[in-house]
């Protein structure tokens, strides 16, 4: 798969507003930056800095308010499965009658025409996207009989059956327990090695710190983008998180 | 044994008959999607809205069902169009159009001089009325509305579990989410005769509802809910030739004792997973 080169930029926004348009204000005003394929950004903010409105302006859901947004350099993503998006839990409906396996064949969809059933290749695609969640054993499991992390990992199942260029998760650490979490970052070293970006927001400053090359801090507006250390300084933590009393979570 | 074959020795009774199955597994397949996506409102709200078309159509003497099917669709598609306003939810935007239909509707109506009854047609239904013409239209409709479904599925199943799934895959969601409502206006349609529309959205719930109880996925769903809903078409329409009650009345409580039965079936049997407490 071509995922273009390394120096030219995946994901370009100039002076990009983000929002709602029924919303008086942007969520999000007047960002720049450039991010490159194999990129593992961690979004982080306080509540409200909007940081769900920068993955959802990303993958498409909410066109940009204002400025320009391109992908290898062209207005739209190129391609269907471009972006992958994993949801949060609660935009689900958990009680919905599908089994585990359905929603991973999902991450298929996108790449099979009106009629044609699945092939073998997307069988096998779907069945390695579930071994390596080590989500086998469950396939043909309703999802509201699944635990939470159980949960968490079939629809990262589902985003590898993508094969997708860019992975978008919104808090895909909330509320799991820790076997999920390690099965997370590791297959963020897995799309990172593939060439594969990922953004990702969370509240874990521990975690943005320690396991991402790259954080991006907002509130209302881009504050700092880069290395960990270079962002979160204690400067920049206290522009971002000024109303708050507490930095930490 | 003689007495209990009556029913079938008559043409019109086996009109009707093969008219309550047929829209028994119609109903009971679309309405999948409408529990599902707790759409109950919206089945209701629809049902009602077929009014002014049949009040029209009647004034004009036109076809009533295709006067029914109209309203349906254009109401089905204002919902649509109304609810994407970010402004107006979309329980709101059914509001709004269910009963200004239902208004005209019956403001057209009332201009009838045989009132009362034409409207105790439309709202429960007169199965013993099913013509072959409208036997005819419910088959072939009810075949295009399940054909569409299987030919669909795959689209309708992520615009119905994961909306931002399909926006993500560039598929127009409105679109589709209309032609999902557009197949509900049918069924509606289609159903007026043998349940009327005061009660389709019983039709449309009930056996769904119950099929939920007892599977895992969406196709096994439809499956069992269409069994259900043709069990009670056929067992529905035969009580009421022997207990001389209304056809449709009879039919939605059949449907409603099925479900009692699975609810308490549900209730009383094992849990399905036991396993589930150990595992991660």
């Amino acid at each position: 798969m071509d995922y273009g080169r390394a120096d030219e930029a995946l994901i370009k926004l100039t002076n990009v507003s983000m929002g709602y348009r029924s919303d008086r204000q942007p969520a999000l005003s007047d960002v720049s930056l450039e991010i490159f394929p194999g990129d593992q950004i961690a979004v982080i903010g306080p509540n409200g800095a909007g940081k769900s409105t920068f993955l959802k302006t990303i993958v498409g859901l909410l066109p940009p308010l204002s400025g320009s947004l391109h992908y290898h350099g062209n207005r739209e993503s190129t391609h269907k499965d471009c972006v992958s998006y994993i949801p949060q839990h609660e935009e689900i409906d958990w009680n919905y009658p599908i089994t585990v396996r359905e929603v991973v064949m999902m991450g298929r969809y996108g790449s099979l025409s009106l009629l044609r059933p699945p092939s073998q290749k997307d069988i096998r695609i779907t069945d390695e996207a579930m071994e390596r969640m080590q989500i086998t054993a469950i396939a043909d499991r309703k999802i509201s009989d699944c635990s939470g992390g159980q949960q968490q990992r079939m629809f990262l199942a589902r985003s590898l059956a993508q094969q997708p260029h860019i992975v978008l998760m919104d808090e895909p650490f909330n509320a799991v327990d820790l076997a999920t979490e390690r099965i997370i970052l590791e297959n963020l070293r897995h799309f990172h090695d593939s060439g594969v970006t990922a953004l990702i927001t969370t509240h874990d400053h521990n975690l943005a710190s320690s396991q991402f090359e790259k954080v991006m801090l907002l509130n209302k507006k881009l504050i700092a983008f880069g290395p960990a250390a270079e962002v979160m300084t204690a400067k920049n933590m206290e522009k971002a998180y000024e109303s708050y009393s507490f930095v930490r979570r | 044994m003689e007495i209990l074959l009556e029913p079938f020795r008559y043409d019109f009774m086996l009109r009707s008959f093969a008219a309550a199955v047929m829209v028994g597994i119609v109903c009971s397949v679309v309405g999948t999607y409408v529990v599902v996506r707790s759409m109950a409102f919206l089945g209701d709200a629809l049902a009602h809205a077929v009014l002014p078309g049949i009040a029209i159509a009647y004034i004009f003497g036109g076809n009533l069902t295709l006067g029914a099917l109209i309203a349906a669709i254009v109401v089905a598609l204002g919902i649509s169009l109304l609810s994407n306003q970010a402004e107006i939810k979309e329980d709101t935007a059914i509001g709004i159009l269910f009963t200004a239909s239902m208004a005209l509707g019956i403001a057209i109506i009332s201009t009838i001089r045989t009132y009362a009854v034409d409207l105790t047609h439309i709202l429960f239904g007169n199965i013993l009325g099913v013509s072959s013409e409208n036997l005819w239209f419910i088959l072939i409709s009810g075949t295009g509305v399940l054909l569409t479904i299987v030919v669909f599925y795959r689209y309708f199943l992520v615009v119905t579990f994961d909306p931002i799934m399909g926006k993500t895959m560039r598929w127009n969601v409105q679109l589709i989410r209309s032609g999902l409502l557009v197949l509900i206006a049918v069924t509606i349609t289609i159903s007026i005769n043998t349940v009327g529309s005061g009660l389709v959205a019983a039709m449309l719930i009930t056996p769904a509802a119950t099929a939920l109880m007892f599977t895992r996925r969406l196709s096994q769903t439809m499956m069992l809910s269409a069994l259900l809903g043709a069990l009670s078409g056929f067992f529905g329409l035969y009580a009421s030739y022997f207990l001389n009650i209304s056809s449709g009345a009879s039919i939605v409580l059949v449907a409603t004792l099925f479900f009692l039965i699975g609810y308490i079936v549900n209730r009383i049997r094992p849990l399905r997973n036991p396993d589930l407490s150990n595992s991660n």
